[in-house]
Formats: C-alpha cells, sequence, structure tokens
C-alpha cells in the first residue's frame, strides 16, 4: 500500500532524450552538407543541368545561365530565346550583341577590383549554366559571344552523378 | 535507509528544454544553408581570334584528337606534328551509334588506346553537329576525358583513369536540312 502511494507522488515528465537524439543526428547531417563555398552561387530554377562524372570540384566564376527562354548574366536577364534558339541574326554573326555589352560591363568590373595581373586572370572564367536539352549551336553562339567579350575560358556547371 | 532515499531524491532528469531550444534555432538556419545536391566544373575553351602563323608549333611526342559528332556516328581523327598523312589516317576511327545512342563505350576503348601511344597528349577538339543536346554534349565530353574502372578510391569515388581532359570546342557543323528539323523539334518538347 505504501508502495503505491509513492510512485503516485512522481509526476510524468516529457521524455525529450529521443527527440534529442534526433536532432543531433539532424545536426550533425546538416553541418556537414553545409557548404559556405557555394553561398554566392545561384542555381536557375527555370533549367536542369546535365549529369555528369565530373570529379573537379565546383569553383564560381562569372555566371551565365541559358535558359530554354532567354540568356542571364549574373541572374539579370540580357537576351531572349525561343525554346533554346535564338535569333537567326545572332547566328549569322556569330553572336549575341546584348551579351557582349552586358559580359564586357562584368568584365571590367570584376578586373577592376583585383590588384595583381594573376589575380585578373582568374576573373576572365565563365561558369555556364545551361539546360541539358539546349542545343550545341546556342550553347556555341554564347561561349563565343563571351570569347569577344573578353571571356576566354569556361566551366560547364553539371550536376555530379 | 534514508540515506538511500535521499540519494534517489537527488537522481533529478538533466533539463534538456535550452538545448531543444538551441536545436530548433539552428536547424532552420542550417537547413536554409544546405546544399542537397553536388554540383560540378568541365573546364573548356574554344580557339582564341589569332593568325594562323602565331600559333605555337606543335611537338612531335603529342597529338591532338579531333572528335567530329554526327547525328549517327563519331568520328575521331588525330593530327601531330610527328605523324604524317598514312599515319594520321591508320589512327582514325568511326563509331556508328549503338542502339539508342552513341558507341561511347567503344570511342572510350580506343582513346585509352591512343593515350597509351602517346601518353603526353592531352587535348581532344570538339566539333560536334549544331541540334547536339547539351546533356548529349556532356556525356561525350565525360567518355574522352576519362575512362570508368571497377572499383573506388578512398573517398568512395569511382576509379578513373584520365584519357583527354583538356577540351577546346570548334565550330558547329550544320547537319542536313531534314535531320536538323527533327532534332529542333525533339529538343523543343
Amino acid at each position: 500500500m505504501k508502495l503505491k502511494r509513492r510512485r503516485n507522488k512522481k509526476k510524468p515528465g516529457l521524455m525529450l532524450t529521443s527527440l534529442l537524439d534526433m536532432f543531433t543526428i539532424i545536426l550533425i547531417f546538416l553541418i556537414v552538407s553545409f557548404d559556405s563555398e557555394n553561398q554566392e552561387f545561384e542555381l536557375n530554377t527555370d533549367l536542369t543541368l546535365p549529369e555528369s562524372t565530373a570529379k573537379q570540384p565546383f569553383k564560381a566564376a562569372a555566371n551565365v545561365a541559358i535558359t530554354r527562354n532567354g540568356v542571364l548574366v549574373e541572374n539579370v536577364p540580357v537576351a531572349t530565346l525561343s525554346n533554346g534558339i535564338a535569333r537567326p541574326s545572332d547566328y549569322e554573326a556569330r553572336q549575341i550583341p546584348e551579351l557582349v555589352d552586358a559580359l564586357e560591363r562584368i568584365l571590367a568590373v570584376r578586373v577592376n577590383r583585383v590588384e595583381t595581373e594573376e589575380e585578373a586572370s582568374e576573373e576572365n572564367i565563365v561558369m555556364l549554366q545551361a539546360d541539358r536539352g539546349l542545343q550545341y549551336k546556342t550553347l556555341y553562339l554564347v561561349m563565343r559571344s563571351a570569347t569577344i567579350a573578353g571571356f576566354d575560358k569556361y566551366r560547364l556547371t553539371v550536376m555530379k552523378k | 535507509m534514508r540515506q538511500w532515499r535521499k540519494g534517489r531524491r537527488e537522481a533529478e532528469e538533466v533539463n534538456l528544454l535550452p538545448v531543444m531550444n538551441l536545436m530548433v534555432t539552428l536547424i532552420p538556419f542550417l537547413l536554409l544553408g544546405a546544399a542537397f545536391y553536388k554540383l560540378g566544373n568541365i573546364p573548356t575553351s574554344i580557339p582564341p581570334n589569332v593568325p594562323a602563323g602565331e600559333a605555337p608549333p606543335p611537338t612531335d611526342k603529342k597529338i591532338t584528337v579531333t572528335c567530329a559528332v554526327d547525328p549517327d556516328k563519331i568520328t575521331l581523327t588525330v593530327s601531330g606534328a610527328g605523324l604524317d598523312e598514312a599515319g594520321a589516317d591508320a589512327l582514325a576511327a568511326v563509331f556508328p551509334n549503338k542502339g539508342n545512342g552513341a558507341d561511347l563505350k567503344g570511342m572510350t576503348d580506343y582513346l585509352d588506346g591512343l593515350k597509351g601511344q602517346y601518353p603526353k597528349s592531352d587535348t581532344v577538339v570538339f566539333a560536334p553537329h549544331d541540334a547536339l543536346t547539351y546533356q548529349e554534349l556532356v556525356r561525350i565530353l565525360d567518355a574522352t576525358r576519362e575512362k570508368q574502372l571497377p572499383g573506388k578510391d578512398a573517398d568512395g569515388e569511382p576509379l578513373s583513369r584520365p584519357l583527354f581532359p583538356v577540351t577546346v570546342f570548334s565550330q558547329t557543323r550544320t547537319a542536313p536540312p531534314e535531320e536538323a528539323t527533327d532534332a529542333a523539334g525533339e529538343a523543343g518538347q
């Protein structure tokens, strides 16, 4: 009888230990997957990147995205595309004039903010995000426009398999 | 008996609520910054606009592979200062499509053999037809850049042997009109 009374006195508490275990596991997972280097990069949601076996680690550069509707430089639309195809006059001229102008401005800003020539050589790299269904002729047109603007190296952004 | 009772009273549970509060604050913050995808890069270039006379002379120990991609086949041609016309012709190869797509395995094996003969060579020039999709281009690039080997390395990444990792894009080659129209129609869907 005494034993029963003693038990009744004890207040039932909420069991937080198992919840805390779960939170700890989630926290560790999130800390591991937290990548501070990619913070300046914004993946365009209007395109699907191709999958690749590339092992080269991701490194950000001047961001050019090619969707089915247009070309964006640093997330600002500069030229329109019709279902991934540029104007016939652009293919004839082998450049997109609006893109060349935008990239020239970007390159001038990027080169001005660095101090040494070695750093400047790292600035003339374009990071290309393009939809997996994009035709090569449009991809080449954008790359050629970038070359005319002064960017001579490209990093094709891909999704690792 | 009294001592035992006292001991039981002191063994109270640790107050976990502040820790829970911290977790609840940290987890949404980390969720916002978490990347649930892995990105990679494929470094490439296109030829600079320089007069032909200013190009550096090629060395005899290196070859450059040109990969012409057509809708129905891939053609590999080889050039280098140490190669005469007959030698270059002997190294050229054509890989007709197999099944639904290009014969990438056959091409990779052939490039592996070329790499064995000319180990210092690292450049492949791409000349795709203009309707080639970006995903297909990346697949062909993967096949020319490295050969996948069985097994995994210490980091859990699949083992591979580098083939021709330096990629240069050439101009587009216009496909025959009916093929170009079909490809544009498929890409538009």
